[in-house]
This record gives structure tokens, C-alpha cells and sequence, in this order.
């Protein structure tokens, strides 16, 4: 059975207020300024087209573009990156109980050793 | 024509909606949604100042943001999976041993 | 000869060498490093020899040699250099010639008697060797500053040596104390110099000397300070360096340090007060009399102090029991001389006096060592006596360098003494109430000169052996004898290159060698130049002859009458103390006039309290500034660090109030909500 989900209100709440002041600010900033006429692109442009192009430094798009061949080679060993990363961190032990230690601040080690249940405070 | 200010404004919105989740929510996994929330505020933005200037650039940004985020989505799910297996849970309030 | 002068350096490196060699061997080798010295200042007295005849012939050396620091713009250039002139020839002669018969006698005095620690005494002599004669060598004041103070510190480590005892720490300490007082002003006259002239050469085209002499005549034009007159400003920087003369030479009120210096070794004690440290003082003067002559002011001071010291220094040496006290004292008086000779406008006068004074007194101080050998270290008189017999050599030393330092005739002190108070008459007959006062001072204590000298060599030789020891005294061998017989030969006969009073009366020219010698020099640094710009003139008591023979007359009568007072009291086989007849005057004159307990009043009393009140400054505000900004900074921190959680939400929260806080300031600023 399924449940219509439901707000939840609380005092949990209250650090969004920060958000919404930021908002508020933000809009505020925003809603005074005032911008030109936006230069628009011309009526039959292909856009998608000219996005390829811009991407592999090649001039044949309608609409002008800087050319990202860098950019798109960085983000593909980021990319690679991430990826072994996220397999890496994902990937489990064998001596898990090793790693618990190292990333707790060395607490479960000191209680271990010292027997010290005044460790992680 | 839509005003320019207009797309900031939601922008805006969209980036503290994150934010907002960001600060009422423990689990981690929502925190990943929102920080998606604020690179696609930045994303919006970046598409509005390309129609603005008549210029792909910042479109072509924006598609290197989303691989971007796809990247920051793979580290995060990874290191949820850390923290799930090391504080039993995806509570981020209880990963606390970097403090003082 | 030509070209000797380039190896003037060597001189002073030399014993420089050997202080490298005895500290870095010296303990592999035999004699403990002596041997180094003693060929090293051996070397050293003969190349300084070789230089005396090449300055002799007329040559002179004024080399720069190592630019220290180069100054941009205005700034001065501080440089290292060499001045060879008759003057430091003489005092390099000198000074390498005591400093290696004390090397041999050390090895009577040290080596034989079994001391350890040798390596150090040799390396710190070698030391204190090379600094003088980097001393007297020096081309520029600030050069001479440096080595003055290197000599300080030798003289330190030397009277020090024995640093297992109660009694030599503390006289280290206190005469590298009293010495670095008058230093204080020294280095403060230094800057004066470079700061008035921009220059602190001695010789050569930027001479300070000759700009100051150019500035009082108005050809030249120098930055004074206080919003003095040019002349009032020289009397004040003449009297700051005259601090670092007064504190080296023993001089009053600096004085007190020395008699406590004879806790070092003898051989030492004949280095510092014949050739080195002490004669630094007097000899910085004559290196820049050039200067002296021109403020009539700073020369009457000089004059007053070298006769007050004199008197005062010798009354003190009347009633001393120990052998080295009454040297110690007649050390002091004998300085005093010098700087009334200087004051009075006599620069040949303290010259010669210097160079007879090294002689006879580096001569009785080694004759005092070697009679301490033969006592097995007792130094009190009253336990000698009788020792005529015992050790000839000794005694027939000792005798000539008392009958100089008396100032007898035909002995070195006599020529040399009597010059330096005729030119004190004749500069106080010629309008100088002054300088009469401090003449009537030095020929009082001729006196009493003449008196403790007689009074030392009659209780230590004459008379019946009063002790064990005295009448079986330990014997001494040619290490000890040899440089005893080469200064007794000296002491007596060193006079004979200047006899003026013998020119002047029988009219014979040409037997002033000194004078001619000490003329022969750069135009500006010659004894013809000073006696243009002294300020003094000459009076006779009725011709020159008459004058010389009645001064001559008088100083010798009191020289005799106080060597004749002694032999009447004390050179009688059973001596017994004279000076209860003294009455309360004993008291003051063993205590030293209360000079020590007026100086540590002085210390106590005024600068205690007010080292206590600036220490409660530092202690409490300036301490105290820095402790509470690092406790507040401490505090801080503790309470600001809470605000690391840990948890991600919160530190989300500050960023996200902190990006607001900071749209909102910037957007107040400038403009944006408008």
C-alpha cells in the first residue's frame, strides 16, 4: 500500500529560512537590474548543429561559438576518473574492519587498545 | 520575449531549493538530489546568457556540466556507499568525526 | 729592503696562525703548542724589525685592503686597511718583541710548573698577540674599535685562565665589564666619527684628523649634532672615544679592573700591561692626536686624568703586600703618565714613554713571575726577602727595571718620564694653570714611585729570608732567565735613543732619534704637524737648558728621596710594616680610596633600582601585551573551534548565511537594490 506523502513540519525547518533569505536577497538583486534586449539567435539557426561543431573546433556552425576541444577532452578523463574513483570506493574489503578504523579518527583503534570508553568525545 | 531577469530570478529559486534541502535534510542520498538542484540552477543560467548573447558557448558549457554532474553523481554514490558501510546508515548528521 | 711592507700583514697574522694551531694541536703537540707561538711571534718580531728599518729609511704604508661594507649614496664605506707609519712600527716592534719573550717565558712559567690546559692559554696568547698588532695596524677607527675590543676579550679568556678557582672568574669578568663601560662610549664615538665625517680614516686624503682640523679653519664643512659649534662637537667625540681609553687604560675612575687582573698568569699580566691591552688606550690616542690636538678642551682632561692617576695609583702601590699588586698599581700610575704626556702636548714624550714603559714594566712583571716560580706561588712580600743571592739573574733584572720604572738616571724610565713633565712645565709655564696642576700631581707621585718600587725590590731581595720557602727558593731555568736578561739590557739602555735633556743642555743635535724618527711620517700624522696645531705655548724659566736641568733636577731629587725613604725603612735585614704610622690613611689606601665600593654603591644603589623599574616595564607591559594577546588568541580559539560540528548541514548553513551577509554588504555598497 502506498502512501501519499506528506510535509512534515518541524523544527528541522528552520535552517531553510537561510535558504530562503538567499533567495529573497538573490530575487531582490535580480529584479532591480536591468539588462539590454537580448541579441537572440537568427530565425532557421541550427543550434544543435552548431553545438557539435563549437565542440570539436570545427567552423562550420551558423551560430559562433569559442571552441571546447580542451574542454571536451578534460571532461573526458574526468569522466574516467570518476568512474574508477566511484568503483573504488564502492568496491568492499576483505579486511573491512581495517577500514572502519582508519575513517572513524582512529576511535574504535583507542578503545580497543586502551579500553577507553571516554574515546570519542 | 521573456525578460532576462526572469530566468535568473529562476535560477535563483531553483538553486535555494537545493540549498534548502541541502540544509533540512539528513539523508545523504536526498543531499545528492539537491546538490543536482544547484547545477542545474547554474545550467539554466548558462543557457539564458547564450540565447542572450547569441552565442553557443554557454550551451555547450551546460552539456559539460551535465557530464560533470555525471561524474560528481558516480563520486557521491560512492562515497554514500562508504558511509553507509562505516556509520550503518546514510545519516549524514552522524559522520561526525571530523569535528574538533 | 724594498717591498717589506707587503708582508706587513704577515705580521698579524702570524700569531694568528698560531692561535689556529694551538687550538686546533696543541694537544698533539709537545709543550702544548708553545712551540707554535713562540716561532710564530718570533717570525712576527722579525718581519715587524725588517718593517721599524724600512720605515726607518723614510717609507710608509697606508694600504686598503678589504672593503667591508660599500656605501650607497651618503653612506659611508666601512673598509679594512693597513697603516705602517713610524708610529705603529714602533709599537709593532714592541708589541711582537714582549709577546715573544712572554711565549718563552711561559714555558718556564706554565710548562714547567705542570699546568694543564695549555693548548687554551697558547691559542688565547696567540690570540691576543695578533690582535693587538691587528690593533695598532689599523688603518680606520672602526678597524681599531674591532680589535679593541678582540684584545678585551683575550685579556678576558686570559685573566680567566685558571676558571676552576674562585678568584680569576670574577677579575675576568669584572675587568671585561669595566673595559666594555668605557667601550660603550668608544662605539658610540665611532658612529660619531663616521657620522661627522662620513670617514674614520687616520691617514690619507679623507683622514678624519685633517677634516676636522680643514673644518675649524672653514675650508671644509662637516655635519655636527646638539646644535653644537664645530670645535665644542670635537671635544665631545674626542671624549666619547676617550671612554674606550680611559676604560683600556686603566684610568680613572675606570681603573679598578686591572689590580683584580693579576688573578691571571704573570706572563700574561706582562702581556696586558707592557705591550697589549693597556698600552691600546694610550696608543689610540696617539694614533688620533691628530684630532686630540685640535680641542684644547679634551687635552686638558687627558692631561688631568693622566696626573691624577698618576698620584692616585701610586699612593694606592705604597702599602701593597703582594709583589703583582704594587706592579699592578704602578702599571696604572705609569699610563697616567702617558696620558699626561699626551695631554701636555708631549706626543713624542708619551711616545717614548710607551715604548721604555713596555720594556721595564713587561721586564718586572716577568721578574715578579719568576720570583712567584721561585716561591712556589706565594706572592705576598712579607714572606720573601733575601733572594739577592739566590737568583742573581733575577735580581739584577729586576733592579734595572726598577731603577726605570723609579726613573733614575741613566735608566730607560728616567729619559722618558723626565720628558714627559718637562713638556707639561713648559706647557703650563706658557699659560695653562692646568696643565701646572697635573704636573705638580705627576711630580708628587715620582715620589711615591720612587718609594714603593724601593720599597718592592728591598722586601723581595734584600734583607734575611723571612719564610722556608724564601730561604730554599725553587730554582728557574734559562726559559725564564733569557727573556730577563734581553729586557733588563733594555730597560736600561732604551733611554738612550731619545736624550733631550742631554741635547738641550750640552748642545749636542741630533741624538732626539725618536723625535727624528717619529718625524718621518705622512705629513699629517708627524710630531712636527701636532706641535703646529697644539693649542699650548711654551714658557721658560729662564732659558731652555736651565728649565730642562731644574725639571730633570726636581724629578730626579724626589725619585731619590722616595727610593731613599724605602732603603731607609725596609732594606734592613728584619723589615717590619711601616704603615700603622699611616693611621686612618692605611685604611683608605687598602681598600683602594674606596673606589670598588663606590662603583658596586653606584651599581646597586642607582642602577639596580632602575633596572628593576625597567624590568618591571618589560615584565609587565611588554610581556604582558604579548602573553594576553596570545591567552585572548588561545581563548578564542577554544570557543571558536566549537564551531566545527562535523555535521555537513551546519557548515551548509554558514555558507549559505555567509553568501547572504556577503550579496547583501555588497549589494549595499554598491548599489544594487537601488
Amino acid at each position: 500500500m502506498t502512501t501519499k506523502p506528506q510535509l512534515k513540519l518541524g523544527s528541522h525547518l528552520v535552517p531553510g529560512l537561510a535558504a530562503v533569505g538567499l533567495f529573497a536577497v538573490m530575487a531582490a538583486v535580480f529584479l532591480g537590474a536591468s539588462f539590454p534586449n537580448p541579441q537572440g539567435f537568427a530565425d532557421g539557426a541550427n543550434l544543435t548543429a552548431s553545438i557539435g561543431y563549437t565542440m570539436f573546433n570545427l567552423g562550420f556552425g551558423s551560430v559562433e561559438g569559442e571552441s571546447m576541444l580542451v574542454a571536451f577532452e578534460i571532461i573526458d578523463l574526468v569522466l574516467v576518473g570518476a568512474l574508477v574513483g566511484a568503483v573504488l570506493l564502492a568496491r568492499r574489503d576483505e579486511g573491512g574492519s581495517m577500514r572502519t578504523i582508519l575513517t572513524d579518527g582512529g576511535r574504535e583503534l583507542k578503545r580497543t587498545l586502551f579500553d577507553d570508553e571516554e574515546g570519542d568525545r | 520575449m521573456v525578460p532576462g531577469q526572469y530566468y535568473l530570478v529562476l535560477s535563483a529559486a531553483v538553486f535555494c531549493i537545493g540549498i534548502f534541502g541541502l540544509l533540512t535534510r539528513k539523508n545523504a542520498l536526498l543531499f545528492l538530489m539537491s546538490v543536482e538542484l544547484m547545477l542545474n540552477a547554474a545550467n539554466i543560467n548558462l543557457v539564458a546568457f547564450s540565447y542572450y548573447w547569441g552565442n553557443v558557448t554557454g550551451q555547450t558549457f551546460g552539456l559539460f556540466t551535465m557530464a560533470l554532474a555525471a561524474a560528481e553523481v558516480a563520486v557521491g554514490i560512492g562515497i554514500i556507499l562508504v558511509l553507509y558501510r562505516n556509520f550503518d546508515g546514510v545519516d549524514v548528521t552522524k559522520a561526525t568525526t571530523m569535528r574538533w | 729592503m724594498a717591498g717589506i711592507l707587503e708582508f706587513a700583514p704577515a705580521i698579524v697574522l702570524l700569531p694568528f696562525l698560531s692561535f689556529l694551531i694551538a687550538l686546533g694541536a696543541g694537544r698533539y703537540m709537545p709543550k702544548g703548542g708553545a712551540l707554535a707561538g713562540i716561532g710564530a711571534t718570533a717570525g712576527s718580531f722579525a718581519l715587524a724589525v725588517a718593517t721599524f728599518f724600512a720605515v726607518s729609511g723614510g717609507q710608509t704604508y697606508n694600504q686598503h685592503i678589504y672593503t667591508w661594507a660599500t656605501g650607497v649614496g651618503d653612506a659611508v664605506t666601512l673598509d679594512f686597511g693597513l697603516l705602517i707609519d713610524p708610529l705603529s712600527a714602533m709599537m709593532l716592534v714592541i708589541v711582537t718583541l714582549i709577546a715573544f719573550l712572554v711565549h718563552v717565558f711561559s714555558l718556564g712559567y706554565m710548562n714547567d710548573e705542570g699546568e694543564t690546559g695549555l693548548p687554551r692559554y697558547y691559542a688565547a696568547l696567540g690570540l691576543f698577540s695578533a690582535s693587538m698588532l691587528g690593533f695598532v695596524v689599523s688603518s680606520n677607527l672602526l678597524m681599531a674599535f674591532m680589535f679593541f675590543e678582540l684584545v678585551g676579550l683575550c685579556s678576558y679568556l686570559l685573566i680567566g685562565f685558571w676558571f676552576r678557582q674562585d678568584g680569576p672568574p670574577s677579575a675576568a669578568k669584572k675587568a671585561f665589564l669595566v673595559t666594555r663601560f668605557g667601550d660603550y662610549f668608544f662605539l658610540i664615538g665611532v658612529v660619531a666619527v663616521f657620522a661627522t665625517f662620513g670617514s674614520a680614516a687616520f691617514a690619507g686624503p679623507d683622514a678624519f684628523p685633517v677634516l676636522a682640523e680643514e673644518a675649524l679653519h672653514g675650508e671644509h664643512s662637516v655635519n655636527t649634532f646638539l646644535g653644537m659649534g664645530e670645535e665644542a662637537w670635537f671635544t665631545v667625540v674626542g671624549l666619547l672615544v676617550l671612554g674606550g681609553v680611559v676604560g683600556k687604560s686603566a684610568q680613572f675612575p675606570l681603573h679598578t679592573w686591572l689590580p683584580d687582573a693579576m688573578e691571571g698568569p704573570t706572563p700574561v699580566s706582562a702581556l696586558i700591561h707592557a705591550a697589549t691591552m693597556v698600552a691600546a688606550g694610550v696608543y689610540l690616542v696617539a694614533r688620533m692626536y691628530g684630532f686630540y690636538a685640535l680641542t684644547p678642551t679634551t687635552l686638558a682632561i687627558i692631561a688631568l686624568i693622566g696626573g691624577f692617576t698618576a698620584l692616585f695609583a701610586a699612593t694606592m702601590g705604597v702599602v701593597k703586600k703582594e709583589i703583582k699588586q704594587v706592579l699592578a698599581y704602578s702599571t696604572i700610575s705609569q699610563y697616567g703618565y702617558m696620558m699626561l704626556g699626551l695631554g701636555a702636548g708631549g706626543y713624542v714624550a708619551a711616545t717614548f714613554h710607551l715604548m721604555t714603559h713596555a720594556f721595564f714594566k713587561a721586564l718586572l712583571f716577568l721578574g715578579a713571575g719568576s720570583v712567584i716560580i721561585a716561591m712556589h706561588h706565594n706572592e705576598n712580600m712579607w714572606d720573601m726577602g733575601g733572594l739577592k743571592d739566590k737568583m742573581p739573574v733575577t735580581y739584577y733584572a729586576f733592579l734595572s727595571g726598577s731603577l726605570a720604572l723609579a726613573g733614575i738616571v741613566p735608566f730607560a724610565g728616567f729619559w722618558s718620564k723626565d720628558e714627559v713633565l718637562y713638556e707639561t712645565l713648559i706647557h703650563g709655564l706658557g699659560g695653562s694653570p692646568i696643565l701646572l696642576a697635573a704636573y705638580a700631581m705627576g711630580l708628587l707621585a715620582v715620589f711615591f714611585t720612587g718609594f714603593y718600587t724601593f720599597r718592592m725590590v728591598f722586601l723581595t731581595f734584600h734583607g734575611e729570608p723571612r719564610t722556608e720557602t724564601a730561604r730554599n727558593p725553587h730554582g728557574v731555568r734559562w726559559n725564564v732567565k733569557a727573556p730577563l736578561a734581553v729586557l733588563g739590557v733594555l730597560a736600561a739602555t732604551a733611554g738612550f735613543v731619545n736624550m733631550v735633556p742631554v741635547e738641550k743642555l750640552l748642545g749636542i743635535k741630533g741624538i732626539d732619534f725618536l723625535h727624528q724618527f717619529l718625524d718621518g711620517s705622512f705629513s699629517s700624522l708627524n710630531a712636527h704637524h701636532y706641535a703646529e696645531i697644539l693649542p699650548y705655548s711654551s714658557s721658560y724659566i729662564g732659558g731652555e737648558a736651565t728649565t730642562v736641568a731644574i725639571g730633570a733636577g726636581v724629578s730626579l731629587g724626589l725619585a731619590l728621596a722616595g727610593a731613599a725613604l724605602a732603603y731607609v725603612l725596609y732594606n734592613v735585614p728584619e723589615p717590619v710594616e711601616h704603615t700603622e704610622k699611616l693611621g686612618s690613611i692605611k685604611t683608605v689606601l687598602y681598600n683602594n680610596y674606596y673606589q670598588d665600593e663606590y662603583q658596586v654603591w653606584i651599581a646597586t644603589s642607582v642602577v639596580q633600582p632602575i633596572s628593576r623599574v625597567l624590568d618591571k616595564f618589560d615584565q609587565g607591559i611588554v610581556d604582558g601585551v604579548v602573553n594576553g594577546i596570545s591567552s585572548v588568541s588561545l581563548f578564542a580559539g577554544s570557543r571558536m573551534k566549537r564551531i566545527q560540528t562535523g555535521v555537513v548541514s551546519n557548515y551548509a548553513a554558514l555558507l549559505t548565511l555567509g553568501l547572504t551577509a556577503l550579496l547583501l554588504g555588497l549589494g549595499l555598497i554598491g548599489g544594487w537594490f537601488a
